[in-house]
């Protein structure tokens, strides 16, 4: 059992609660929200969640790698057909105690499906060979792409392109997809988005020159989310004195607060636990001796980097917003636990390290 | 190859981190004193510190016009087009899957239904009296003041600006509460505010209101409030620094007693700026102008006496086919007017009290005073006064035989006051007229009090110039002086400027300045000296023997003169007076009273409005 990452990820927790509780305030009715209490249920729950996959060996998951991944499949088409709606998206399966979010355990799932696919070829060193993994991770994006979710939807790709990197395919080979995606990222951006996301990204572009009515209306977010980081300053207001509303500052934007209340050095701090935390992932990496172990570490690794860089980024203005979730601070129980169950799989990885079938890329 | 590939991605992700560091370190250390200018704007809120305007109240306390809280009920209107869920309350997205319904929007505290959770209002028309119909009807109204609302800022957008976006007009632009009942009652608001589920998109809206009595007799007297003029504005803005945000939500003295006491009865909302965390508390108070109430005013009036005056008024009125009439009541000790009343049964804007009206009779008194402060006529010397007339002038076929001043007086002679008038000459003659307070506005506290008119030489000039086909000459002739005299022709009065004039007669000829507020009327100097036995003689005698005889006027030992004045030569429709005071050893009330155009005489119309007046006074 890796002790570093179990106290890193306590850590984080304990920051989770303490913020959601912060962000929970609601001055109009003079209490507040129960996020904090809401999510420590969530918290012990994933927990359980997390003892429940450590008895499974993940050979047994990956014996069964494709099954999950067309289970996956299969929930993101029920999604499609039954899911329920929420502010202008379809993302959700009503299991009436939850909202089941498909979406965030088909990350994990993909991390399991390409770990075993790629483990057993080597036929991605080929450009050829390229076409079936990419086929993989693009028939889920395609359908998340379709709920709408782009956030989630673009969170696959770097994970197939980090696995098959890692794995010993050609740069080159991979350098041309990335070209050829950028060839039809216009075709993309006006034939695929809706009018919003569009939006989204042209105050993205523009944000040092937004006019008062973008500020009001698609820049909202942005920059709103850009002055509660920017006014926290180098110690921050101060825990709870907080003055800025951001909305959604106990999900995607749980960083405004942080970075609001303790200033630079709560922002610094946070990124420095994220930091370790992945350097502990990536030490257990180079450490096992499993190729597929190899790979579902460094999958999940690179899922946590790209979550979390890519919402920090969005809420300085590094990136443009989307709907990613802060692992493991944010409020919001199917991101906790499917973000829980990837760290499972690494503590999994190195609870059974008996599985050795040598192989090198 | 993998671990040197792993050692690339970490590379790459450390180098995004780092920038995202740089960022930070930008954002929160190198350019933070922009951002936080930005934060402070925003979190700054501006509390507005309500001011409560001064009581008006009558002599005994009541009150007759005060701010008073009353609770309006408010629509909260927003129709989004696309379905989607917005708040009501302000217009934000919302986010509702945590919360159970009625769900509460984040950002305003509204309450929010998601589409197909209706709320039930229909308890609410009984609560508020009205029928189902004209619930209904408000509610449309609302919504229809809210579309027009819309309409007109798109379509000024459009002309300005060439486009306009409706959501932008929607969310940003317009008030998105709109009165729907006014002054609800207090169980209809309980039921509003303890379901806000049930009522979802009505508010309550607590909002400070002027009251005043309604009651004709004083309404005028009140008078009213309005909107702040642009001359106004700015005033306050030059001499309080307010500004125009705050000044035009203001309301000041537009007429009556609520102009007139302006400074006394205003008061100034006050503001704080603060700046507050997300939890509502307010972290630093950044600047503070306290709110400033208005005094409280008592007046001299009565509320109960004058809804008495005002009765007896319009019955005398009724009784003697006339179409309106005022009483006026001063106390001659220190000026306060213990009763004002006018009555017009047809233009109710119109206050006969403080307008200008033919005096008739009443006026020889002025003339009698005239004389005998000049000295220009010997009391003892006599007219005789035949039913024949006198360089035109008659007593209405009365023979008054041999008439000194004071049976001039108190038989209404005439030819003896025309007599008189022409022998004190018009210099003189209007000279004392003035010095009686007449001609001029007594200067009560109540707006578009007229001055009358006391004719003199340059009055006539002007007269001339204006209408040289009803004037002869430029000149005072003599004629216009002997009609003058006895209180006809051109000579007006008010019934405030009558009732003045007796509290003149009445403390011993010191001069009145009335009022209305408590405690500011005034008595100066002495103005009647010689004069003063001898009217009050006349003015006695009126009522024992006199014009006035036999009204029952002598039971409260009242002193006073009776005035008929013809509006029309020979058509019996007159303004008809009584002015006086009582008792007439000891003066406590001086009093004038006119019935105007009837066809009764000046003390057959007014006498009885008089003794309902000193009933009331003596009778305690």
């Amino acid at each position: 059992m890796d002790w570093r990452i179990i106290v890193t990820l306590s850590i984080l927790t304990l920051l989770s609660l303490l913020f959601l509780h912060s962000a929970g305030y609601d001055a109009s009715s003079g209490r507040t929200l129960p996020f904090a209490s809401k999510q420590l249920v969530w918290i012990l729950l994933s927990a359980g969640a997390l003892l429940l996959l450590l008895r499974v060996p993940y050979r047994t998951l990956l014996e069964h790698a494709y099954l999950l991944y067309w289970a996956g499949i299969a929930l993101l088409l029920i999604v499609r057909v039954a899911g329920t709606e929420l502010n202008n998206a379809r993302r959700w399966i009503d299991l009436k105690f939850m909202l089941l979010q498909p979406s965030e355990f088909m990350k994990v799932i993909l991390i399991i499906a390409l770990a075993r696919y790629i483990r057993w070829r080597d036929d991605y060193k080929k450009l050829s060979g390229l076409v079936r993994p990419f086929a993989l991770t693009l028939l889920p994006v395609a359908l998340i792409l379709s709920q709408p979710d782009l956030g989630t939807s673009l969170l696959f790709v770097p994970i197939l392109f980090a696995l098959l990197f890692v794995a010993g395919a050609k740069a080159k080979h991979l350098l041309l997809v990335v070209l050829m995606g950028l060839l039809v990222a216009p075709v993309l951006f006006f034939g695929f988005l809706k009018e919003y996301q569009q939006k989204r990204i042209l105050v993205f572009i523009g944000q040092e020159t937004l006019s008062a009515s973008m500020k009001e209306n698609e820049g909202y977010h942005l920059n709103r989310s850009r002055i509660a980081v920017g006014s926290g300053g180098l110690t921050g207001k101060g825990y709870s004195q907080g003055d800025q509303r951001v909305p959604e500052n106990e999900t995607d934007f749980i960083f405004t607060v942080i970075a609001e209340e303790w200033g630079l050095m709560g922002a610094l701090f946070t990124i420095f636990l994220y930091v370790a935390l992945l350097v502990f992932l990536l030490l257990n990496a180079v450490t096992c001796r499993e190729p597929s172990g190899k790979l579902i570490i460094v999958g999940v690794t690179t899922l946590i980097f790209v979550q979390t860089a890519v919402n920090i980024a969005m809420t300085v203005g590094l990136a443009p917003i989307t709907g990613l979730t802060l692992p493991f601070l944010s409020y919001g129980g199917s991101s906790l636990l499917s973000l829980t169950l990837a760290i499972g799989l690494v503590l999994n990885v190195r609870l059974y390290p008996d599985f050795v079938f040598k192989r090198d890329f | 190859m993998f671990e040197r590939r792993l050692r690339i991605l970490a590379m790459l992700g450390g180098l995004y981190l780092l920038a995202i560091v740089f960022r930070l370190f930008d954002m929160q250390v190198l350019e933070s004193e922009r951002w936080r200018l930005q934060a402070a704007e925003l979190g700054q809120r501006t509390i507005r510190l309500t001011a409560r305007r001064g009581t008006i109240l009558d002599r005994n306390g009541v009150p007759l016009a005060e701010d008073r809280i009353q609770m309006n009920l408010n629509l909260r209107l927003d129709r989004r087009d696309d379905g989607s869920w917005i708040c009501a309350g302000c217009g934000k997205p919302l986010h509702t899957e945590y919360e159970q319904p009625p769900r509460r929007c984040r950002t305003c505290g509204g309450v929010a239904f998601a589409p197909g959770e209706q709320p039930d209002w229909s308890r609410l028309p009984g609560l508020l009296g009205i029928t189902n119909e004209e619930f209904a009807e408000r509610g449309r109204e609302a919504g229809r003041r809210y579309d027009r609302a819309v309409k007109t800022e798109m379509d000024r957008r459009k002309k300005n600006w060439g486009s306009a976006r409706l959501r932008d007009v929607k969310n940003v632009l317009l008030p998105r509460e709109w009165l729907f009942f006014e002054d609800a009652g207090s169980a209809a608001v309980k039921e509003v505010v303890l379901h806000p589920d049930r009522y979802w998109g009505v508010v309550v809206r607590p909002v400070r209101r002027r009251r005043r009595v309604e009651h004709p007799s004083i309404r005028r007297t009140i008078g009213k409030l309005g909107p702040v003029t642009e001359a106004d504005a700015r005033k306050m803005r030059e001499d309080d620094g307010l500004s125009f945000s705050s000044i035009w939500r203001m309301r000041v003295g537009r007429s009556g007693l609520e102009r007139k006491l302006e400074d006394r009865l205003s008061c100034r909302e006050g503001r704080k700026v603060v700046e507050r965390n997300r939890r509502g508390e307010v972290r630093t108070v950044l600047s503070e102008r306290p709110a400033r109430d208005g005094t409280d005013v008592r007046i001299t009036l009565d509320l109960r006496l004058q809804k008495k005056m005002y009765e007896a008024l319009a019955r005398t009125c009724a009784l003697h086919q006339s179409d309106g009439g005022a009483f006026v009541a001063i106390d001659p000790a220190n000026g306060e007017v213990l009763a004002m009343v006018g009555f017009a049964s047809e233009n109710e804007l119109w206050d006969p009290a403080i307008s200008s009206i033919v005096p008739g009779s009443v006026f020889k008194v002025v003339t009698a005073i005239a004389a005998l402060e000049t000295g220009l006529i010997d009391p003892g010397e006599t007219l005789f006064c035949d039913s024949g007339r006198w360089n035109g002038i008659g007593c209405a076929g009365h023979a008054h035989g041999e008439t000194g001043l004071v049976s001039g007086i108190y038989d209404s002679c005439n030819k003896y006051f025309a007599w008189t008038a022409t022998k004190i000459g018009v210099e003189l003659w209007s000279d004392w007229g003035k010095r009686l307070g007449f001609g001029k506005p007594t200067g009560i506290e109540i707006t578009r009090e007229m001055g009358g008119l006391v004719p003199d030489r340059d009055w006539k000039v002007r007269a001339y110039r204006k209408n040289p086909e009803y004037w002869d000459t430029d000149a005072f002739t003599a004629s216009d002086l002997r009609q003058a005299g006895f209180g006809r022709g051109p000579v007006l009065v008010t019934p405030v400027q009558v009732a003045r004039f007796m509290a003149i007669i009445a403390n011993g000829g010191r001069f009145v300045t009335p009022s209305l507020v408590m405690g500011e009327g005034k008595v100066g100097e002495v103005v009647m000296r010689t004069s003063l036995p001898l009217v009050r003689e006349g003015l006695k005698a009126t009522v024992t023997r006199g014009t006035a005889r036999g009204k029952g006027l002598d039971r409260y030992r009242v002193a006073g003169k009776t005035g008929t004045a013809e509006v029309k030569p020979g058509k019996k429709i007159h303004h008809s007076w009584f002015a006086g005071y009582a008792p007439a050893e000891n003066p406590r009330v001086a009093f004038a009273c006119l019935i105007k155009n009837t066809p009764s005489y000046g003390a057959d119309a007014a006498t009885p409005v008089i003794l309902a007046f000193l009933d009331e006074v003596f009778r305690k």
